[in-house]
């Protein structure tokens, strides 16, 4: 879909397409625009047909173990500890250098910590405090201590903060809330997951420390940590048409917000995968059924953590979307899957250990995968690939194998076991 | 005017009562200054913010915007001060 000539995603705040809008370059009205999708209806419209809901415990345990199945259990306390207090003060700072901290010789003392490291820098790749391109590492750190222990450093980071951050209005260079506002994201993140009592501490801390700063109660400026803080205590809603406090959703994980996206006009931008998961609902058929011929993009903060993966598939996927091939049952999804991964196994095993062979092989394993599940009904299936092929097989930015070449046989058919699994 | 040619600050006056994409009327002779402007690229989705708390959506290709995004001979839209 394009508005003015300009894929959204190389436009995500549409300045481009209004600039040539305003010079009299505007696309006519087409048939297979906005005007096919009022016709017939939402394509994501929810219905409310389902009262089932997930366990984001029970979630998180099931990323951690498709991420790392053989090292995830295994790093040692201390050495958690003091990568998650280096994470917890680099969060927000992109030039951050964790090496530079007393971080590096826990590095050195973990029995692997290569997956670590990529997930730790991942997290630091990304300038924005959007908690999804840190959720590897907090998973890790999750599973390590325990969501109790790292909501608390991150509760007691963020009471610690200097008094200008709770203030100081985000468009103000330079910025010392930016820091203060990735861990407000990053504890909504995991407050998800944390016991009720470790919640309850926590937000206790926070609003102590939220009087301490603006002790007249005065309604806090857009932009400012006190403001997220807000969100966080529940005190206030974030404007959905607002990009920096729509970024800071998870920090208010409520039915109603998730529903209040869903619901939106502007649902397709605004909403995101994760609300029906929230809320517990799911998309009616017919419309999965229309959507896995017509992929479409990820809104642009998405865009940051699946980029490098998801611009090799786009040519799949227009293929999926010009052929229209035979959209798949749940039983030939699952066959072919099977075969997929199984074709993948032998090819890998016959590979013998050769790097460029394997990277190879787990890239057209992956476009691949990317278009049996668009004709199984998924409707983003370029960001549902990476976590189960890209993101074990590859390191995101330089697409080579994360793989541990060394693994054994028996190693290596558990992971591409969780990688199945997954995949389901 | 064409909506895309309000500028924050631009104040206008409405001409004719129309009806905006969540359905709320906005009715002949009202004054609007224009404070912010942002389009959602997905849906096609304009939202007008004005000074006094009124906002307008209007949607790409929708038969009840599209007269309104347009506005050809400023039927809905007239610039005034």
């Amino acid at each position: 879909m394009t508005r003015h000539g300009i894929p959204p995603h190389l436009d995500p705040d549409a300045r481009a397409a209004r600039v040539r809008a305003a010079h009299g370059e505007r696309t006519p009205a087409r048939d297979d625009g906005a005007r096919a999708r009022l016709t017939r209806g939402w394509p994501n419209l929810v219905e409310l047909d389902s009262t089932k809901t997930r366990d984001p415990a029970k979630a998180a345990k099931k990323r951690l173990l498709t991420i790392d199945p053989t090292h995830g259990p295994v790093w040692a306390r201390d050495v958690a500890v003091r990568w998650l207090h280096a994470f917890v003060r680099g969060l927000g700072d992109h030039r951050f250098d964790p090496e530079a901290t007393d971080a590096a010789p826990a590095l050195a003392d973990a029995p692997d910590a290569t997956a670590l490291r990529a997930f730790f820098e991942h997290g630091f790749g990304t300038t924005s405090g959007y908690p999804f391109a840190h959720a590897d590492a907090i998973f890790v750190f999750e599973a390590l201590l325990g969501p109790d222990a790292v909501a608390a450093t991150f509760a007691e980071a963020i009471a610690s903060a200097p008094a200008d951050a709770w203030v100081w209005p985000n468009a103000t260079r330079p910025n010392p809330n930016v820091r203060s506002v990735a861990h407000a994201t990053a504890l909504g993140w995991v407050l998800l997951r944390a016991s009720e009592d470790a919640k309850r501490d926590a937000l206790a801390k926070l609003r102590d420390a939220r009087v301490r700063a603006l002790p007249n109660g005065a309604t806090p400026p857009k932009g400012t940590l006190a403001r997220a803080i807000d969100f966080l205590l529940g005190d206030a809603l974030p404007d959905l048409e607002d990009e920096p406090e729509r970024r800071l959703r998870i920090a208010h994980l409520s039915d109603d917000l998730a529903l209040a996206r869903l619901r939106h006009p502007w649902r397709l931008w605004i909403a995101d995968p994760q609300d029906h998961w929230i809320t517990g609902h799911s998309m009616p058929k017919h419309a999965l059924a229309r959507l896995a011929v017509e992929p479409r993009w990820l809104a642009a903060h998405l865009s940051d953590r699946w980029a490098p993966l998801a611009i090799p598939f786009t040519e799949e996927l227009a293929e999926v979307r010009e052929e229209l091939p035979k959209k798949l049952s749940k039983k030939e999804l699952d066959a072919e899957v099977r075969a997929l991964f199984d074709a993948l196994v032998e090819d890998v095993r016959q590979a013998r250990g050769d790097r460029s062979a394997e990277a190879d092989l787990f890239r057209r394993a992956a476009s691949a995968l990317v278009v049996l599940r668009a004709r199984g009904g998924d409707p983003i299936p370029e960001a549902h690939v990476p976590p189960i092929l890209a993101t074990d097989g590859w390191d995101a930015r330089t697409a080579a194998p994360m793989v541990r070449l060394d693994a054994s046989p028996e190693e290596r058919e558990r992971w591409f076991a969780a990688a199945d699994e997954g995949s389901r | 005017m064409n909506v895309l040619a309000l500028r924050p600050g631009t104040r206008v006056r409405v001409r004719r009562t129309f009806r905006d994409f969540d359905g709320r009327v906005i009715a002949a002779g009202t004054v609007l200054e224009l404070a912010s402007y942002d389009y959602f690229a997905h849906d096609g989705g304009h939202t007008l913010r004005f000074v006094d708390g009124t906002v307008i959506r209007l949607l790409d290709g929708d038969p009840r915007s599209e007269p309104v995004l347009s506005d050809p001979g400023d039927a809905y839209f007239e610039r005034v001060g």
